[in-house]
């Protein structure tokens, strides 16, 4: 009867859940009608002041700068190390027991220790949320190196493709889903790091804004940047992981 | 013309785990000169693929020597592998260039290589969207297309039907006929043997090493069903040694 694309059927199904959730939210904002739980009409209204005035861009451009800075740095070293660890058997034994203890320090303890051992310096903010990311890529990454094709890698040493034609044609193709899969959920991790970096040891980002709206009381405020947080990373899921997502798998049959 | 020498006095593979240690390959000799076809032929698990990665270069860790004839001349080679091996996220031209390296030739020989070999309009193609037989004429492209001096060969057309197989080794002879190199081809089927060989070189059962050595003089392209039987007959009654193998 209705002639839809699946495509269309998805957007609409998301608008709809979406949808449900916006009034789930306003439903119980009248009924609390209390400060603590503002409507989502006036975290909008809050978040439009918000960008006005300069504040939010502003805020919002420092921790997005953190993360990007951030996020690049944890998944370059966290490639090239786990790629060492899933490649070398002997060094992943003998390493194996730092990356358990790094896997399990607490973001909060690496965050305070940078702040304490190199000052409340951009620097120390970047290197806490790197480290705390780091451990998960170089995990997954080991994952995929250990589970490289050997055949495709002889096929690479008899024509002579040399190391930097097979990392580019052979590995990297191989470890694309667990870069991809530690890309997601890094980013999602790494943002909610650096906020705890910029909340005890900056002066800016959202981080900062969110502990001073915290001692003002001012959960609308709150909620309007954590909104446009939400909404930035989405746009990033869509604007550029999908498009890679899609490239990658031109290949496949299906 | 250059000669390779090839010379394992002895490859074992050494004991881990559960596995005892296993001597694969033990004083198996003989050069190859000119542009000869020597096919290996032997029981199942006795050792060529692994004689194939000794020369290919894959494995070096053995007693014995592999080496060109002219001392300091590497033996340049290529490999034809059991299954294709081809890149899957890279087109059919790319799997090609990326093998010839720097020196790559212009994108229209490899076409018309690749048209020779019934595989046209096939350049932009992923492997995966062509059948096993075109994916395999595709690594043969790609052996041909780098130049080598030593063309290494593990059972290319297992698992092809007959008709299949026999194309592709119609193509292989033309192939070498016009771009002429060293091959070594291994097989268990005789018949392949005897149809494409200069000189076939049969091995024992593991730690393997060379049992008969039989050349044959007549033209591979002369050579009918009944030549391939009658060549058959008379190495099994010059050999009695390869008998089991027959």
């Amino acid at each position: 009867m209705f002639n839809i694309k699946p495509s269309q059927r998805s957007g609409f199904n998301l608008v709809l859940s979406l949808g449900l959730l916006l009034v789930i939210w306003q439903l119980s904002a009248s009924y609390v009608n209390s400060s603590v739980l503002p409507s989502p009409t006036a975290v909008l209204l809050q978040l439009i002041l918000s960008i006005k005035s300069g504040d939010l861009p502003y805020h919002l451009g420092i921790t997005l700068s953190r993360l990007i800075v951030s996020f690049l740095l944890a998944m370059l070293f966290g490639i090239a190390i786990g790629l060492l660890l899933g490649r070398h058997k002997k060094t992943d034994d003998f390493f194996d027991s730092w990356l358990i203890i790094l896997l399990n320090i607490p973001a909060l303890v690496t965050i305070v220790m940078c702040y304490v051992w190199f000052g409340l310096v951009e620097s120390a903010a970047i290197l806490a949320v790197v480290v705390n990311k780091l451990p998960n890529v170089i995990v997954t990454i080991r994952e995929g190196a250990k589970n490289l094709d050997e055949e495709l890698l002889q096929m690479a040493k008899t024509y002579r493709f040399g190391r930097f034609k097979t990392l580019q044609h052979v590995v990297l193709p191989q470890l694309y889903p667990y870069i991809m899969a530690s890309a997601r959920t890094g980013l999602a991790l790494i943002w909610k790091i650096v906020l705890v970096v910029e909340l005890l040891g900056r002066s800016n980002g959202m981080g900062y804004q969110i502990h001073l709206f915290f001692q003002l009381f001012d959960i609308t405020s709150i909620l309007a940047y954590t909104v446009s947080f939400i909404v930035l990373i989405q746009l990033i899921e869509i604007s550029i992981l999908k498009p890679l997502d899609k490239r990658s798998r031109q290949w496949k049959v299906n | 013309m250059s000669q390779f020498i090839i010379d394992i006095k002895d490859k074992t593979f050494p004991q881990r785990n559960d596995q005892e240690a296993f001597t694969a390959i033990q004083n198996l000799r003989f050069d190859i000169e000119n542009h000869q076809f020597v096919c290996l032929v032997g029981p199942s698990g006795c050792g060529k693929t692994t004689l194939l990665n000794l020369i290919a270069g894959l494995d070096s860790e053995f007693n014995g020597l592999i080496r060109n004839s002219n001392k300091g001349v590497t033996i340049k080679s290529s490999y034809v592998f059991q299954t294709p091996r081809l890149l899957p996220w890279r087109t059919v031209l790319d799997n090609i260039q990326l093998a010839m390296g720097e020196n790559s030739s212009p994108t229209s020989v490899i076409e018309s290589l690749l048209e020779s070999l019934g595989l046209k309009n096939c350049l932009y193609k992923f492997p995966q969207q062509l059948s096993l037989g075109m994916q395999r004429r595709v690594a043969l492209a790609r052996a041909f297309s780098v130049p080598s001096d030593l063309l290494l060969m593990d059972e290319p057309f297992v698992s092809l039907d007959q008709t299949t197989a026999r194309k592709a080794r119609k193509l292989l002879l033309r192939l070498w006929s016009e771009q002429a190199r060293k091959v070594i081809f291994v097989t268990h089927d005789l018949n392949e043997a005897f149809e494409l060989a200069d000189r076939i070189l049969f091995l024992s059962e593991s730690p393997s090493h060379i049992i008969a050595d039989i050349p044959i003089d007549m033209p591979q392209l002369d050579r009918s069903a009944v030549d391939i039987k009658k060549l058959k007959e008379r190495a099994s009654i010059d050999h009695p040694s390869i008998h089991s193998l027959l």
